[in-house]
């Protein structure tokens, strides 16, 4: 499966509290969340549902999986998207395909077809990156893509750009964190203001001295 | 009034440039001619040229000899380098500003003229932002993550909610994106199905 990372980000690279703050959030100061509320267009939202609807499997961080077990796993919402899957990509892919969680901390998940990943994180993601075709998807989930990044394991970037620069805030690419080239695959820009980029990367940039700009 | 534009290549993290000031791009969107075009026509534009002292200083050494495409729209449109320590300039069409960041912008965006466009370097950009003086952003959005840098954006005393005004894409991966700050907040009432769909 190739290994592909969907995750809405501020103008200045914060991914953190896109939909709130969260109580953990706001303990260690975060207060600008909410900044992703109502800001894709119908079109933007077509993509994010079609990209859900496509996944084979799911990659979570333990934060973005006790979110999404709360919120898309919640009982009303598995069984609505059980009795009418076309009606409810999101709810219906999360609760029906497989999903695999990366923590030290959350063991014995409960939401329905997880598999928590124990031992080594790289051997486990690399086990399921070397299965026959297919798609495994990260939403969300901060640390996680971190991670990821720095251990060069992401097929496919996909940022959606919300129109905000937030100044506050976790970011998705990690400080002190690798360079990386990056192929930009597609892009558009919705009639909201925000951007969709979809980036593979592609090894080390090459260095050229300061010069004047 | 003029306004002021910022304009500037950055990395999709977030940098304008890698600690030691060298970014694995060319700022003339060598090879490609469209991206070569967009730039001349926007720094032909400028009533004047804003920068810092580092970047002033870099530019001063490479334009007055150089013959390149750009060199004409940096030498013959005025200069102005924001600084308290620098005693001359020599590059001509150049004048020093030492005051207040705030005050002498002000004063730049009442005179007559075309808008007025700002280069860096990056404490440079981030006062201006951090002032709310930036009217456009003009980002060359390179498709490369630098890992760790001079971040465009620092210390910002509240989020700046932008419109985008303008998004292209070409070739050789670079994305130009344009946006201008919203003078109020969006309408705050998202969309009901909006929410549903993507919480959390």
């Amino acid at each position: 499966m190739k290994l592909t990372t969907m995750t809405q980000v501020t103008v200045d690279g914060v991914m953190q509290g896109n939909g709130a703050a969260s109580d953990e959030d706001r303990r260690n100061g975060f207060e600008r969340g909410g900044w992703a509320m109502g800001v894709f267009d119908d079109e933007t939202l077509a993509f994010i549902n079609e990209t859900y609807q496509r996944a084979d499997a799911f990659l979570f961080g333990r934060r973005t999986y006790e979110l999404f077990a709360g919120y898309w796993g919640a009982e009303e919402r598995a069984r609505a998207a059980a009795e009418d899957p076309d009606s409810h990509w999101i709810a219906a892919a999360l609760n029906t395909r497989p999903k695999y969680l990366a923590s030290t901390t959350l063991t014995e998940p409960r939401w329905a077809h997880t598999t928590h990943l124990s031992g080594a994180l790289a051997a486990a993601v690399g086990e399921l990156k070397a299965r026959p075709g297919g798609e495994l998807q990260v939403h969300g989930s901060g640390a996680l893509s971190r991670w990821l990044l720095e251990n060069d394991l992401i097929d496919e970037i996909t940022l959606l750009v919300v129109p905000v620069v937030l100044g506050q805030g976790a970011r998705l690419f990690p400080d002190a964190g690798p360079d990386i080239a990056l192929d930009l695959v597609d892009s558009r820009a919705d009639s909201k203001g925000v951007t969709i980029q979809i980036y593979r990367p592609a090894g080390r940039p090459r260095y050229a001295p300061a010069t004047a700009d | 009034m003029r306004r002021l534009i910022l304009q500037t290549g950055i990395s999709i993290d977030g940098y304008v440039a890698a600690l030691d000031r060298s970014h694995p791009w060319s700022d003339d969107g060598e090879a490609n001619e469209d991206v070569k075009r967009w730039i001349l026509d926007s720094v032909w534009g400028a009533g004047a040229h804003l920068m810092g002292r580092v970047t002033y200083e870099e530019m001063a050494a490479v334009w007055p000899t150089s013959s390149s495409e750009y060199a004409r729209p940096m030498n013959e449109i005025p200069k102005v380098v924001f600084s308290k320590t620098l005693e001359r300039a020599d590059w001509p069409e150049t004048r020093i500003a030492s005051g207040e960041l705030a005050e002498e912008i002000g004063r730049l965006k009442r005179e007559p003229g075309n808008d007025l466009i700002a280069y860096g370097g990056a404490r440079f950009d981030q006062a201006l932002t951090r002032l709310g003086l930036v009217d456009e952003y003009r980002l060359m959005i390179q498709p490369a993550a630098l890992g760790a840098g001079l971040p465009l954006f620092r210390d910002l005393p509240a989020p700046l909610h932008l419109e985008l005004v303008e998004a292209t894409t070409y070739p050789n991966g670079l994305a130009i994106h344009v946006y201008r700050p919203r003078t109020r907040r969006a309408p705050t009432a998202p969309d009901p199905r909006t929410e549903k769909e993507l919480r959390p």
